[in-house]
């Protein structure tokens, strides 16, 4: 069982990582600024039922995670996902030519593992998410980076079906791998 | 023979929903004479595995982009004017 500290410090203690949960998924400063703020006022009304069964950092990224979902049902329903897609596999045709072969055959990435030692990687990673339709960085981001299952995805985002939703999946990984290819692998 | 794009397309949708036979034997034999879609797979596993990653990189190594100043100093004073 843990008990919260004061919770003039929570802001000392967690602002930043908060920030950084909220950023990496709205990808947007003023209002991943504007989430951590609510959620630490929601933390203050909600502090007198904490149970203690979870650590401080892990209640609060709980409730901003529901902040970051909320919002992300509420976009959608204001502008629904494009699901009418130009091709069979949503993979641009500009890759692959008209047999199906790739345009541009993928070569190995050198060293791949170094990557995660370093500091500015997680940071082009994080700018190729947001560098992605917005729509396909929200499903990319709570498949990949929230880990949840298609079918729960399609209810937050209002996909009619999952097979749309494996399609848009394909396009985002497919416009990600490119986008690190430029940037961090210097192809 | 499958050609690229649907091999691509079925790496991708491998990551979420299992392939059935037909279509991991698709792939496999697909695999054997290409390269290109086999370092398709292996990216994007990379990045399946740091998207996986990425946010508890940044709460470990507490690195990563940081709350400015200005909106810190804002959170705060909606804190204390709300502690009751």
């Amino acid at each position: 069982m843990s008990q919260l500290s004061d919770p003039n410090t929570w802001l000392d203690q967690h602002g930043d990582a908060l920030f950084r949960y909220a950023l990496l998924r709205v990808r947007n400063t003023t209002l991943a600024e504007d989430m951590v703020q609510e959620t630490l006022l929601a933390a203050l009304k909600a502090r007198v039922d904490y149970a203690g069964a979870s650590s401080e950092r892990t209640w609060l990224t709980g409730i901003l995670n529901h902040k970051v979902i909320d919002h992300f049902r509420l976009t959608h329903r204001e502008q629904p996902l494009a699901e009418d897609l130009p091709d069979d596999y949503g993979i641009s045709d500009e890759l692959f030519d008209e047999r199906g072969h790739w345009m541009n055959t993928p070569s190995t990435w050198s060293n791949p593992d170094q990557a995660f030692e370093q500091q500015k990687f997680w940071e082009t990673l994080a700018e190729c998410v947001a560098r992605l339709p917005p729509r396909l960085a929200e499903l990319f981001i709570l498949r990949e980076v929230n880990g949840l299952d298609t079918e729960e995805i399609c209810k937050v985002l209002d996909i009619s079906t999952t097979n749309n939703a494996w399609v848009m999946l394909s396009r985002a990984r497919m416009q990600l791998r490119q986008c690190l290819e430029v940037k961090w692998f210097g192809r | 023979m499958m050609s690229c794009k649907k091999i691509a397309n079925l790496v991708s949708v491998s990551l979420d929903r299992p392939l059935s036979f037909r279509e991991r034997l698709g792939v496999l034999a697909h695999s054997l004479i290409c390269k290109g879609c086999t370092h398709y797979n292996n990216q994007m596993l990379f990045i399946r595995a740091a998207s996986h990653r990425i946010t508890k990189q940044w709460d470990t190594h507490n690195d990563g982009p940081r709350l400015s100043p200005d909106a810190a100093l804002r959170i705060k004073n909606s804190i204390n004017q709300n502690i009751s």
